[in-house]
């Protein structure tokens, strides 16, 4: 069991040592001078009619006219003491930026976990324990539609509709940046309803349809009918048997979830001129904001990998087969 | 053999009787005719400048839109690039997974270990970020997209394949002709491919329907091919040149459809082609 | 006792598929019934219909009385009590029969906790006890492990356990040789003649198995029920020619067995008699489905010992 757990977080640092080569590497070899990605275009020819030395100062602190095994290590070592630059922007470290964002998109992305963590499982189960009923025949429909159908499309539609036609939510932001104290509180909520709406609405169907094929397979499975052969009630089989079974699958998935917290749906967060993390990482790369871009697309790949792990850590709890598979290792 | 015909005969007696996948077909027939028809059928040229911001009329079905480009043909002619880019993402999204998958999957081993470890590396990794990144730093064009789009959607297809080889290279008539001294690539190429048709074509069909809607997000955020016609870049000037705001139904609307539509066909064929394939197995 | 009368069971898709046909059968308390078959003879259905635990697109007719009281007429509420309290149910050892994220003690003891109200401690005690009957060995371990740390052998003997832990006086087993090696079939075996005072039904494929543990014989055929007597009648004197073939191709008798295709599948219509094809001695009569003859209490379907 432990021995599962160091290995798979070994495998976890190594991929984050991965990641992190890779964002050093792709700005290195991109096609173009490595400063002007690294200043961004607007701003490099900017400075390269002002204050020449002022790029000078800037190659050199990134070091680019070392050899590339010097620049890895500084890169490497700016990464550890969490120095990832100025934005260009605004003049601001990089992480300040980053990190206010990443508290708008806490507020998108924390109630879609929770509400649609909750909902998908429940429909999911109701969908799956009676397959070919009625809620089935209606629900999986359109579940697989929203499923499938692209975020910005029904976004931009629920924009017109809810926000241009009708006017009962705000079309863009986040506050009306007058209000104090508890009026502003419920400004942030109004403003948030559609984009969270609508997030809720494609994290529950995902959640359903996982759920519902989760609880269908285990419903068909030996132990169920063992299970019915004891004499056990329909809920007991269900609560005892079926979900406990379909829930491992389902506790994997929302770990990974969780890890997917801090990225922040660049869609969503643009149509609705959301200032979360995907909103930044569209603006940055829009505006070539190397520095910016780089740290929102580390900081969601390694909470990717934090998902996963934690993942593998919380099913080896659940689990019993795959904790003793590790215990023979 | 004998098994293989009987499942083969049974795969198609489903397909026949299976509605959602007919729907899939006959969209992506349409969205195909259009791709190649564009040209005929499209009643302007989508790049020439007139009056902009026009309704819906005879001379203008959809309208025009802010530099007074028909939005209809604009459609006809978009369809040609998100199919394309679609198509082709998709073929080498194939080609990388089938070749790792294969490469894993028949040899093991240390290639196996490395080729696992690549592919939960890559899977790590945010895909439409690092879509989106390669796509802004890469020299622009169709073929900076494809390769980007590609770059992040081979590793689900390669680890279905891969386990669905080994499961295959278990079976007696895989481990005859192992033993009987046939070569690597013939084995690969006679038995083991044909074997996974339907699985590839399935997954193809999905790359498909998600490199579509990757392109359309990448150029409705104004990342894709510049000036190109594409229903993302459609819908990309009817959100910022304020079409939405102003309710310009006619012009932002038919490119949604289109992508979701589109979408939905090539799901719908990937998602029950799988389903297919099991039902065959099981008869 | 439990009565099987003209049971039929038809499962209703696209095209109706008659799966069961017309099986009757009494099992006396205390009694020990084996149903000899070949896979796909609509054995196991016939024993998952006596449980009522087919899909909902099966059709049983006929009667299953349980002391007088029709199984088939029971509401759901009567048929959770006789699940596992009166009738239980014994399933095929293979590694999904059991739910692998629960511990063998409780998944032994849940019938107990079901029908007798025992707390869930004093149900997994008495499942260590149960285990111990069966001589699994350091039982209060095993007890408190998960299912797929078993063998299939002490998956099977768990499961038995599992059958007889609410005592239940009908127990109703799936196969339970399936898949076993010879030492675990002789352990298997020894399981079930532990049980004295249960009434036993076991569907098999192995005649070897079926005579060591039980005194009545019900051979079935293509879903009929083609001979039906007690264990000495059928191996020592066996009347239908199918059931001869069977016995020659025990490995006692040298496993003589000839070759001459399959049971008919459900999809086929044979109109006759369904082993005609396969039969050393058919007769022109066999074109047409034999009545039930009786030859001393001992039932069998062929046109030989029809009067």
């Amino acid at each position: 069991m432990l021995k599962r757990i160091i290995k798979k977080s070994l495998i976890a640092v190594l991929t984050v040592f991965a990641i992190v080569t890779v964002s050093f590497l792709m700005v290195r070899f991109m096609p173009g001078d490595t400063l002007i990605h690294l200043v961004g275009a607007d701003r490099y020819y900017e400075l390269l009619e002002d204050s020449p030395k002022q790029l000078e100062h800037i190659a050199e602190l990134y070091g680019l006219n070392d050899p590339l095994w010097k620049q890895y290590l500084k890169y490497l070592k700016s990464i550890v003491t969490l120095d990832f630059g100025i934005a260009y922007s605004n003049h601001l470290p990089v992480l300040d930026n980053v990190l206010s964002c990443a508290r708008w998109t806490l507020i998108l992305s924390v109630p879609t976990f929770i509400i649609g963590g909750f909902l998908g499982a429940v429909a999911g189960v109701l969908a799956g324990w009676k397959p070919g009923g009625a809620f089935d025949r209606i629900m999986t429909p359109v579940m697989i539609f929203v499923n499938t159908v692209p975020t910005y499309c029904i976004g931009i539609i629920f924009l017109v509709v809810f926000a241009f036609k009708n006017g009962w939510f705000p079309v863009n932001g986040m506050t009306n940046g007058t209000s104090t104290g508890i009026a502003r509180i419920l400004d942030i909520m109004w403003h948030a309803a559609l984009p969270l709406c609508l997030l809720v609405m494609f994290r529950t169907a995902g959640n359903f349809l996982l759920m519902k094929s989760n609880v269908s397979q285990v419903r068909s499975e030996e132990y169920v009918t063992t299970a019915y052969s004891k004499g056990l009630t329909e809920k007991k089989v269900l609560f005892r048997h079926v979900m406990k079974n379909a829930m491992v699958p389902y506790v994997t998935s929302l770990c990974m979830q969780l890890g997917s917290l801090l990225s922040g749906s660049m869609m969503l967060e643009v149509i609705f001129g959301w200032k979360g993390m995907g909103n930044l990482f569209y603006s940055a790369v829009n505006s070539r904001d190397y520095p910016t871009a780089q740290l929102c697309f580390m900081i969601s790949a390694v909470c990717i990998v934090a998902g996963t792990l934690l993942s593998d850590i919380v099913i080896s709890f659940i689990d019993p087969r795959v904790k003793d598979a590790i215990d023979e290792y | 053999m004998n098994t293989e015909k009987k499942a083969g005969r049974a795969a198609r007696r489903t397909f026949r009787m299976n509605p959602a996948m007919t729907a899939g077909i006959i969209i992506v027939g349409i969205l195909a005719l259009t791709a190649i028809l564009a040209p005929v059928i499209a009643p302007c040229d989508p790049y020439q400048y007139g009056v902009p911001y026009e309704k819906p009329s005879a001379d203008h079905l959809l309208g025009t839109n802010d530099v007074g480009q028909d939005i209809f043909s604009e459609l006809l002619y978009g369809t040609r690039v998100s199919l394309l880019i679609g198509v082709f993402t998709s073929l080498v999204v194939t080609v990388i997974a089938a070749s790792t998958a294969l490469v894993a999957g028949y040899y093991r081993g240390w290639p196996d270990k490395l080729i696992t470890a690549f592919t939960n590396v890559m899977m790590g990794l945010p895909n439409l970020a690092l879509t989106t990144l390669l796509v802004a730093y890469l020299n622009p064009g169709k073929i900076s997209i494809i390769i980007s789009i590609a770059l992040t959607a081979w590793t689900g297809t390669s680890r279905i394949l891969r386990s669905r080889i080994i499961q295959l290279c278990e079976m007696p008539f895989i481990k005859i002709e192992k033993s009987l001294g046939v070569s690597d690539g013939v084995i690969m190429v006679k038995h083991l491919i044909p074997n996974l048709r339907d699985v590839i074509l399935s997954r193809a069909a999905l790359s498909v329907s998600n490199a579509m809607l990757t392109e359309a997000s990448l150029s409705f955020l104004g990342f894709g091919d510049y000036g190109e016609k594409s229903w993302g870049n459609i819908l990309h000037y009817a959100f910022y040149q304020k079409g939405v705001i102003r309710g310009f139904t006619w012009w932002y609307l038919p490119p949604i459809l289109c992508i979701a539509l589109s979408v939905m066909g090539f799901m719908l064929i990937g998602y029950y082609g799988a389903q297919r394939k099991e039902d065959g197995t099981d008869a | 006792m439990l009565e099987l009368k003209n049971v039929s069971v038809e499962f209703i898709s696209a095209s109706s598929v008659r799966a069961v046909d017309g099986v009757s059968m009494v099992l006396r308390d205390g009694s020990r019934t084996a149903i000899v078959g070949e896979t796909g003879s609509g054995k196991s259905i016939l024993m998952l219909s006596i449980m009522r635990l087919l899909a909902s697109n099966a059709a049983i007719s006929g009667e299953i009385l349980l002391d007088g009281e029709d199984i088939l007429k029971a509401d759901r509420k009567r048929l959770q009590q006789i699940r596992g309290g009166i009738i239980s149910y014994v399933p095929q050892g293979g590694g999904a029969s059991m739910n692998p994220l629960l511990k063998v003690g409780f998944q032994v003891g849940e019938p107990l906790m079901e029908h007798r109200g025992v707390s869930r401690r004093e149900a997994e005690k008495k499942s260590i006890g149960l285990l111990k009957f069966f001589n699994l060995g350091d039982e209060e371990r095993l007890a408190k492990s998960y299912p797929h740390t078993f063998s299939g052998g002490m998956r099977q003997r768990a499961m038995v356990a599992m059958g007889i832990s609410a005592g239940a006086r009908i127990i109703l087993a799936d196969e339970p040789t399936k898949g076993l090696d010879e030492k675990r079939v002789a352990l298997v075996t020894d399981t079930f003649n532990r049980l004295k005072d249960e009434t036993l039904l076991v569907v098999t494929h192995d005649m070897t198995f079926a005579q060591k543990v039980a005194q009545d014989i019900c051979v079935m055929y293509a879903s009929q029920q083609v001979e039906y007597g007690t264990a000495s009648q059928i191996i020592g004197d066996p009347l239908h020619p199918y059931t001869r073939d069977m016995i020659s191709a025990m490995p006692e008798n040298g496993m003589k067995y000839d070759d001459r295709g399959f049971a008919p599948s459900h999809e086929e219509d044979v109109k006759g008699c369904r082993y005609s094809q396969r039969c050393h001695e058919c007769m022109e009569k066999c074109s047409e489905m034999p009545p039930v003859a009786d030859v001393n209490g001992h039932k069998v379907r062929c046109w030989k010992y029809a009067v």
